[in-house]
C-alpha cells in the first residue's frame, strides 16, 4: 500500500535500488556522463572531509563556548534571546576569570578554523556536486530523508560561514540580527552534520581502505586516474583525462586554507604577528602611542558626547550603600596595573597594560565584600551598554575599573573616563564609559 | 525488521538519527524565527544554496571549460587534449587566480569598500588599504606561481613526449571543471 503510494507520488521504487527501470533519458547535468572531471570520487570527498571535519568541530565547539562566556542567564547579557530548553545547561556553566587568555584563545580559534574551513568546504561541494543531480531523485524514504538532511547541511554550512564572514567585516546586507541567526544556524549545521557523518563514515573508511589515505597524493597528473564509476555517484562514468593532479588540487585548497588561517591568526595573536592579517578585519596598525590599539566602537559611533565625560562625570557606586566618586577620587585610591587582553567575539585581540582600581576594592567601598553579581551601566545607550559580571569576574584581583592604559589616560575611544577590564571576559562586556557599578548580593 | 528495511530503505537506527536531526533543526528554526524576520532568514538560507549550487559552481566550471578551450584541445575525437606543457602553464595560472578570487569572494565588502561606513564607526579606521592589499597579494601569488613554473620548466618538468590520450573514450562533450 505504502509502496504503491510512494511509487505513484514520487516515482520512488523501493524494490529497485541502484538500477531503476527504463525511464525517459535524462538531460544535461542529470546525466552522469555530464560530469567529466576524473578527480571526483570517494577518495577526494574523503580526504577533504577528513580535513574539514576537525575544523568544523573546533569552530562549533568554540562558538558554543563563546555563548557560555557571555553568561547569557545574567541580567541583559543574552544576545540570542531566551535559551529556551537549554537554559539550565547555560545557567550551570559560569565563565571563569581564571585564565586571562581563555576568551582570546577561544575566539581566535573560532575565526581561524572558520575561515580555514571555507576553501575546503567549497572544494568538497565541488567534489560531490553530481549527487545534487542524481537520478532517480528519490529512491526510498531513507534516501529522501538523507537528501533533506543534506539540503539542511549545505544550506546551514553556507549560511553560517557567510554570515560569519560578513559579520567580521561589519557588513550587514541582511534584514535579521547576526548573532541569533549565526548561533541557531549552527544547531542545524551540527544536527545535519552528525547524521551525515554517521551515515557516511563507512564510505570514508572504505575509500581510504581501498585507495590508501595518502597514496593518491603521490600520483602526478599523468598518472591521475579516475575512480571506478560504481564506487560513488560522484565518480565519473565518462571521464576526460586529468588536467590537474589530485595532489595539486588538494594542495591548492590547502594553501587557501592555511593562508586564511594565518591571516586570522595574525589579528588574533597580534603584536608583531598582526601584519600577517593582511586582509583580516583587524590586521591594521593604529600607530605607536599608548592609546594606539584596536578600537571596538568609537565614541562618536557610540553616541558619547564629550560633555558627558568631562569634569562633571561621576561614578555612581551602589551596594550596601550608595556613593559618587569623581575621576580624581578614583585616581587617589590604591591603583593596580595588569597586563590583560581585550578579545572580540570577531576573533581579534590585543593585549595592553591597564591601570585602575580593582573592582574588589570598589565592592568593599560599597559595603559588598563578595558580590554575587556586578551590574555595570555605561553612558552608551545600546544593547551592550550594560553588562552583568559573575562572582568570579567581580572578585578576581586582576579585574579593574581601568583609568589608564600603557601609562597614559584612556582615550575617549577606549572608554575615558573609566572602563571595565576583566580577565577572559568577552570584549563587549569590558564596558567603556562606565557610569554606574552595582554590587549585588552577599 | 526485514520488512522495515525494505519499506524504509535502511535500518531503524538510520531513521532515528534522521528524525533526531530534523527535530533539532526544527527547534533551532523556531528559536531563530522568534528573533528575526522569518522571511529574510529563509531567503538567505535557501538563497545561499541556490547561489552556490546554481550560480557560483556552474560559473567557475564554465570559466575553466573556457580556459581549457583556449589552451587547446577540446578533448574530442579529432584533437588530442592540451599538451602537458600547456596544461602546466594553465595550472600555474589558474591556481593563483582561484586563490585571488577566493579572497575576493570572502572579503569583497572590504575590497570593494562596501563595508566602509560600518567599519569606520566600529574601528575608527578606513577600508581603503584593503583593495591595494588584495591587489598586492594577487600579484604576489602570480609571481610565486610563475617562479615555481619557471623552475619546473627549467628542470624539464613537463615532458613534451605524448601522453596516453584517452580522450576518444571521454566523449565529445565539453569538459567541465577539473
Amino acid at each position: 500500500m505504502l509502496t504503491r503510494f510512494l511509487h505513484r507520488a514520487f516515482g520512488m521504487d523501493p524494490e529497485a535500488r541502484a538500477l531503476p527501470g527504463p525511464q525517459p533519458p535524462d538531460r544535461g547535468p542529470f546525466r552522469r556522463d555530464f560530469w567529466k572531471s576524473p578527480l571526483r570520487g570517494p577518495w577526494l570527498a574523503s580526504i577533504l572531509s577528513s580535513a574539514l571535519l576537525p575544523l568544523i568541530l573546533i569552530c562549533a565547539l568554540t562558538g558554543f563556548v563563546s555563548h557560555v562566556a557571555y553568561d547569557s542567564e545574567l541580567g541583559a547579557n543574552s544576545v540570542t534571546g531566551a535559551d529556551g530548553l537549554l537554559t539550565p545547561i547555560y545557567a550551570a556553566l559560569d565563565w571563569p576569570a581564571g585564565w586571562a587568555w581563555l576568551y582570546a584563545g577561544n575566539q581566535g580559534l573560532h575565526v581561524i578554523t572558520g575561515l580555514a574551513a571555507i576553501p575546503i568546504l567549497l572544494a568538497k561541494l565541488w567534489a560531490v556536486i553530481p549527487k545534487l543531480w542524481e537520478r532517480p531523485a528519490l529512491r526510498s524514504l531513507a534516501h529522501a530523508l538523507e537528501r533533506v538532511s543534506l539540503a539542511l547541511l549545505v544550506g546551514a554550512s553556507l549560511f553560517v560561514y557567510l554570515t560569519g564572514v560578513l559579520n567580521i567585516q561589519i557588513y550587514y546586507p541582511f534584514g535579521f540580527g547576526f548573532v541569533p541567526a549565526h548561533y541557531y544556524g549552527a544547531f542545524i549545521f551540527m544536527a545535519a552534520l552528525t547524521f551525515h557523518v554517521a551515515t557516511k563514515l563507512p564510505d570514508l573508511a572504505r575509500a581510504f581502505r581501498e585507495r590508501g589515505v595518502v597514496a593518491p597524493l603521490r600520483e602526478d597528473r599523468a598518472s591521475t586516474t579516475p575512480e571506478p564509476p560504481e564506487s560513488s555517484e560522484s565518480a565519473p562514468t565518462a571521464p576526460r583525462p586529468a588536467t590537474i593532479s589530485r595532489r595539486a588540487f588538494v594542495g591548492a585548497v590547502g594553501v587557501g586554507s592555511v593562508g586564511l588561517g594565518l591571516m586570522a591568526a595574525g589579528q588574533s595573536i597580534g603584536g608583531p604577528l598582526r601584519p600577517l592579517g593582511l586582509l583580516a578585519p583587524r590586521g591594521q596598525y593604529y600607530g605607536s602611542g599608548p592609546n594606539d590599539f584596536q578600537i571596538n566602537k568609537t565614541a562618536t559611533s557610540a553616541g558619547i558626547m564629550p560633555a558627558q565625560t568631562g569634569a562633571s562625570w561621576r561614578l555612581e557606586l551602589r551596594g550596601a550603600r550608595t556613593l559618587e566618586l569623581s575621576r580624581e577620587d578614583l585616581m587617589g585610591m590604591p591603583l593596580s596595573t595588569q597586563k590583560l587582553p581585550i578579545a572580540c567575539v570577531e576573533g581579534w585581540s590585543t593585549t595592553q597594560t591597564w591601570t585602575g582600581v580593582p573592582l574588589r576594592d570598589l565592592g568593599r567601598l560599597a559595603g559588598v565584600d563578595d558580590p554575587d553579581e556586578l551590574f555595570v551601566q555605561s553612558l552608551q545607550d545600546a544593547v551592550l551598554g550594560q553588562t552583568t559580571l559573575n562572582n568570579s569576574q567581580a572578585s578576581d584581583p586582576r579585574s579593574l575599573l581601568a583609568l589608564q592604559v600603557n601609562g597614559a589616560d584612556l582615550s575617549l575611544d577606549h572608554g575615558f573616563p573609566a572602563r571595565i577590564i576583566v580577565p577572559a571576559l568577552p570584549g563587549v562586556h569590558n564596558t567603556k564609559w562606565v557610569q554606574r557599578l552595582e554590587f549585588r548580593g552577599a | 525488521m526485514q520488512r522495515f528495511s525494505k519499506l524504509y530503505g535502511s535500518s531503524p537506527a538510520h531513521l532515528l538519527l534522521a528524525l533526531a536531526a530534523l527535530v533539532v533543526s526544527a527547534w533551532a528554526v523556531l528559536q531563530a524565527v522568534g528573533q528575526g524576520p522569518p522571511l529574510s532568514l529563509t531567503k538567505w538560507f535557501v538563497g545561499s544554496i541556490l547561489a552556490h549550487d546554481l550560480v557560483l559552481l556552474p560559473l567557475y566550471s564554465l570559466v575553466l571549460i573556457g580556459l581549457l578551450r583556449v589552451v587547446g584541445g577540446r578533448g574530442g575525437k579529432d584533437r588530442a587534449g592540451p599538451s602537458p606543457r600547456r596544461l602546466l602553464v594553465l595550472n600555474h595560472l589558474r591556481v593563483p587566480a582561484a586563490l585571488s578570487l577566493l579572497l575576493l569572494l570572502l572579503f569583497f565588502p572590504f575590497i570593494l569598500g562596501l563595508a566602509d561606513a560600518g567599519y569606520e564607526g566600529v574601528s575608527g579606521l578606513s577600508t581603503d588599504p584593503y583593495l591595494p592589499r588584495w591587489l598586492i597579494l594577487t600579484g604576489a601569488l602570480f609571481l610565486l606561481s610563475g617562479l615555481i613554473l619557471a623552475v619546473r620548466l627549467a628542470r624539464g618538468g613537463a615532458p613534451a613526449a605524448t601522453e596516453p590520450s584517452d580522450s576518444a573514450a571521454a566523449g565529445a562533450g565539453p569538459p567541465p571543471a577539473g
